[in-house]
């Protein structure tokens, strides 16, 4: 198999081009082993999950612990939030308050929260809140 | 509010209150004492008003990120508590006379409109940012 290198211009994102006559199980091995790299492990209970990150709505720290909050469960993860924001950069995850990570691919609206504050429904009709200090990077990561 | 964002919504207010105060000076002796001066006591009243009128600043501090409604209803107690403050201050410093009834009205309707006049001035740019963060949602989701 031929691996073949190409570095990207700037500003563009980072992808892997598989080209094959068909999928064999070593690419569909080699697959899952890169897919794996981009999952989260979270806990429920005793129970371990591995997560891809569109399946979280967002991200939040209460009382010191980490919890991931998707469509209908809410999980535990070991990793603070810091790391968890590095794991998750150039993704739709945005820090849009001091404790919470939020995919910005769930938000259905934003409705103002009084004080430059805004509130996001997400489509799960969950509401985050985003703090004024964080509406600056949201405008800037939409282009406004 | 974090205590950090507080002190400095806390300290920006400070000369808006200043500023604030001087110009309702103006109107209302403009008003009803064309032919008033002021002196160095008023204007260590004036600073001394606009440090008191900031405490109640403090009812906006929560360590987390408060809620739509928690903050109405914070909003909805920092209002006439901060008329209070006002008034006394305006009585303390012989600004009004309390047993004029048209002149304490008058004071009152005064510091209400500027307080809703900040509001909705507040409100309506918030909208019309909302409205562009979602638009330019629409916009992202589409292109995805």
């Amino acid at each position: 198999m031929k691996i073949v290198i190409e570095e990207t211009h700037d500003g563009e994102e980072d992808q892997i081009i598989i080209k094959c006559r068909e999928m064999t199980d070593e690419l569909i091995h080699l697959l899952a082993m890169i897919k794996l790299h981009d999952a989260l492990i979270a806990y429920d209970g005793n129970n371990i999950h591995r997560l891809q990150p569109k399946e979280i709505y967002y991200i939040e720290v209460v009382d010191n612990k980490t919890f991931l909050y998707c469509k209908d469960k809410v999980l535990e993860s070991k990793q603070k939030l810091y790391e968890l924001e590095s794991f998750l950069l150039n993704s739709d995850f945005l820090r849009v308050s001091k404790s919470v990570l939020l995919n910005l691919s769930k938000i259905n609206t934003l409705s103002p929260a009084l004080s430059g504050r805004f509130e996001a429904t997400l489509v799960n009709n969950e509401k985050v809140i985003i703090s004024r200090q964080y509406v600056n990077d949201l405008k800037k990561i939409l282009g406004i | 509010m974090n205590i950090e964002n507080l002190l400095k919504t806390m300290f920006r207010s400070f000369f808006i209150i200043v500023t604030g105060i001087i110009a309702s000076m103006y109107i209302f002796c403009m008003a009803f004492y064309p032919d008033a001066s002021f002196s160095l006591h008023d204007i260590g009243g004036i600073l001394m008003m606009a440090f008191v009128s900031d405490i109640p600043y403090l009812l906006f501090y929560s360590g987390k990120e408060l809620s739509k409604k928690q903050m109405y209803i914070r909003k909805a107690i920092h209002l006439p508590v901060l008329l209070s403050v006002v008034l006394c201050f305006a009585w303390l410093w012989d600004w009004i006379n309390i047993s004029h009834t048209k002149e304490v009205m008058t004071f009152v309707l005064q510091f209400l409109f500027v307080y809703i006049m900040v509001f909705i001035t507040c409100k309506y740019q918030d909208k019309k940012l909302a409205d562009k963060l979602n638009h330019r949602l629409r916009e992202r989701y589409r292109s995805q």
